[in-house]
């Protein structure tokens, strides 16, 4: 007689057929959600207190600061070169510091897919699927991967700080992610060290520093205290289309570009390349863009960005033209397209600025009449008199006879 | 890619800056700073440029003073390979002179300057000038890429009294002096 141990030695090669055919094996489906910026959308910079400057910065986006006290709250801005505009205790800055807090809040609502518990973890070295990740504090000293697609999501929930150390710590996407859709939720203080690079929007609770020259790819928010900037380059405000995915079943390597959806499919061999014929600027927030041509594909990818290379927006299209709204007010939008299968993305074609074409400036007012009332008027009246006076002294003439 | 780097004076009240130019447009002249001043010493013009974005109805922004100029901040500085767009009224709501009353006597040849934020100064020779419908496609007008132009624009034509515009617009071309 068999004893158990041997009879589930004998059954083990039919057991594992069964979990990696009926999907026991499958790694476990992580999700995590981009929360809704609302009117901080804009905004490359929140702070509660104020925005200190040093140094050649530049900001891409607003900047806005709230509650902050009597303005200006922010100094140091005459070497920033800014692509949005400051709001420094406004109503706007009020907007957006409390939909910061809606958004800080919907990342803290959020369950843990990992958590590394009460330690601080290096993030260097980890290739990440997406997901929510936790941990007492963390700390990046290298480079991080996340390995996933342009619209998968990574939120990292500090219980209390996120530091960034030497200038080799960096974050690099495998798989076409999106700095829009990575998210650092802090407690307390966020640091950038000098030289360092991080992507993402980070919500601090109480104060974000970037030391000399350090890079962000996406947004430095701050609740009770300041935002420090020396000589950094704060860029990918905004991301309007809203990012909500589950990671891949596995964490294996997803091929470059694939869009979502593409639980089952099979890629073609995608041959066109679009050409983007046109563009024209629709209002201060919208552009409209087309393309083409037709080779067979009307499925098409878009990114949009506020530079060449930022493709912070994007959203896929069925046709040939498309119009982009709730853009950050008159900036130069470049845009890119690429043909898609839904399965994978062919090349993109050559960027262009959008909307460099608006129309005729109106520069002229109505003109005023130019009827001459005012002498008619006047020779109306001095003719009234004179009949009057001939009048009255042909009656006296008559009256002395 | 970077962007190049410009200085905004600090204010008190917050005040939207400028965009930032893409330096994939490659610049050919030291001289492409953010415009601040216009020259046009035949018609005595000297004006103060202020950057314009667009309306509400994707027309592009004109400062409410009628002798200021505005530059569209959305194409090109001018000095850049490109187009730069430089806009300024034919008269105010009293009926009198706007900065660009006179802009129709400009003749190809005659000289116009643009002052950047950096204190240099671009010479620029106007080549033509065309009067268009108010609504033309205007892509050859602030999007053309074959040269260092400057365009100047201002109304013309009739009063459309259901459009509140005049009919026309006049355009000045002028190129980068070599």
């Amino acid at each position: 007689m068999k004893t158990p141990g041997k009879m589930w030695f004998a059954l083990l090669p039919v057991v594992i057929w069964a979990m990696t055919h009926m999907g026991w094996l499958a790694a476990p489906v992580y999700a995590a959600s981009s929360p809704s910026l609302g009117s901080a959308v804009s905004y490359s910079v929140i702070a509660g207190s104020a925005v200190t400057n040093t140094g050649t910065t530049t900001i891409s986006g607003d900047v806005g600061i709230s509650p902050g006290t009597t303005p200006p709250n922010y100094t140091g801005f005459g070497s920033v070169t800014l692509g949005g505009t400051i709001h420094d205790a406004d109503t706007q800055a009020d907007s957006a510091q409390t939909d910061r807090g809606t958004a800080y809040s919907a990342l803290a609502a959020q369950g843990c897919d990992t958590d590394y518990g009460a330690v601080i973890t290096d993030l260097a070295g980890k290739n990440l699927v997406p997901g929510v990740y936790c941990s007492d504090a963390f700390l990046l000293t290298g480079t991080l991967t996340l390995n996933g697609g342009p619209t998968d999501v990574w939120i990292f929930k500090a219980a209390s700080s996120l530091t960034t150390t030497g200038s080799t710590a960096n974050v690099v996407f495998s798989g076409g992610g999106n700095a829009c859709n990575v998210w650092w939720y802090v407690p307390s203080t966020a640091s950038l060290d000098a030289g360092s690079s991080l992507v993402g929007t980070i919500i601090a609770d109480t104060s974000v520093t970037l030391a000399t020259g350090a890079s962000l790819d996406g947004r430095a928010f701050a609740h009770t205290a300041e935002v420090t900037l020396d000589g950094n380059s704060i860029t990918g405000s905004t991301c309007n289309i809203p990012a909500s995915a589950s990671s891949p079943e596995s964490d294996s390597n997803q091929s470059s570009g694939s869009v979502e959806g593409d639980s089952v499919c099979t890629a073609t061999d995608i041959k066109t390349v679009p050409i983007i014929i046109d563009t024209k600027r629709l209002s201060p927030t919208s552009v409209s863009v087309n393309w083409g041509p037709y080779e067979g594909i009307d499925t098409f990818v878009v990114e949009y960005g506020l530079a060449d290379g930022k493709w912070d927006y994007n959203t896929k299209v069925t046709g040939f033209s498309t119009n982009l709204n709730d853009l950050p007010a008159n900036q130069p939008i470049w845009i890119h397209v690429a043909a898609t299968d839904n399965c994978a993305i062919g090349q993109y074609s050559a960027a262009v600025v959008a909307g460099n074409s608006p129309g005729m400036p109106d520069t002229g007012f109505a003109p005023k009449s130019t009827f001459p009332w005012l002498p008619i008027l006047s020779l109306g009246l001095v003719v009234s008199a004179l009949f009057f006076l001939t009048h009255q002294i042909k009656r006296l003439v008559t009256f002395k006879r | 890619m970077g962007i190049s780097k410009e200085v905004h004076a600090q204010a008190p009240t917050p005040t939207p800056s400028l965009a930032p130019i893409p330096d994939s447009v490659p610049s050919i002249s030291p001289f492409h700073g953010v415009p601040v001043r216009l020259m046009i010493p035949l018609l005595h013009t000297n004006a103060t440029i202020l950057p314009m974005g667009v309306t509400e109805d994707g027309s592009m922004q004109v400062p409410d003073s009628i002798t200021d100029v505005g530059w569209y901040k959305l194409g090109a500085r001018p000095g850049q390979t490109g187009t730069a767009v430089i806009a300024g009224h034919v008269d105010g709501k009293n009926g009198e002179d706007g900065v660009f009353a006179q802009l129709k006597s400009l003749k190809p040849g005659a000289a116009i300057g643009v002052e950047d934020a950096f204190g240099n100064i671009g010479a620029f020779i106007v080549k033509d000038s065309k009067t268009y419908d108010q609504s033309v496609d205007t892509s050859k007008i602030f999007a053309s890429q074959d040269g260092t132009h400057l365009n100047l624009i201002t109304c013309e034509g009739a009063w459309d009294q259901t459009k509140q515009t005049y009919t026309k617009r006049l355009v000045v071309f002028a190129d980068l002096m070599r």
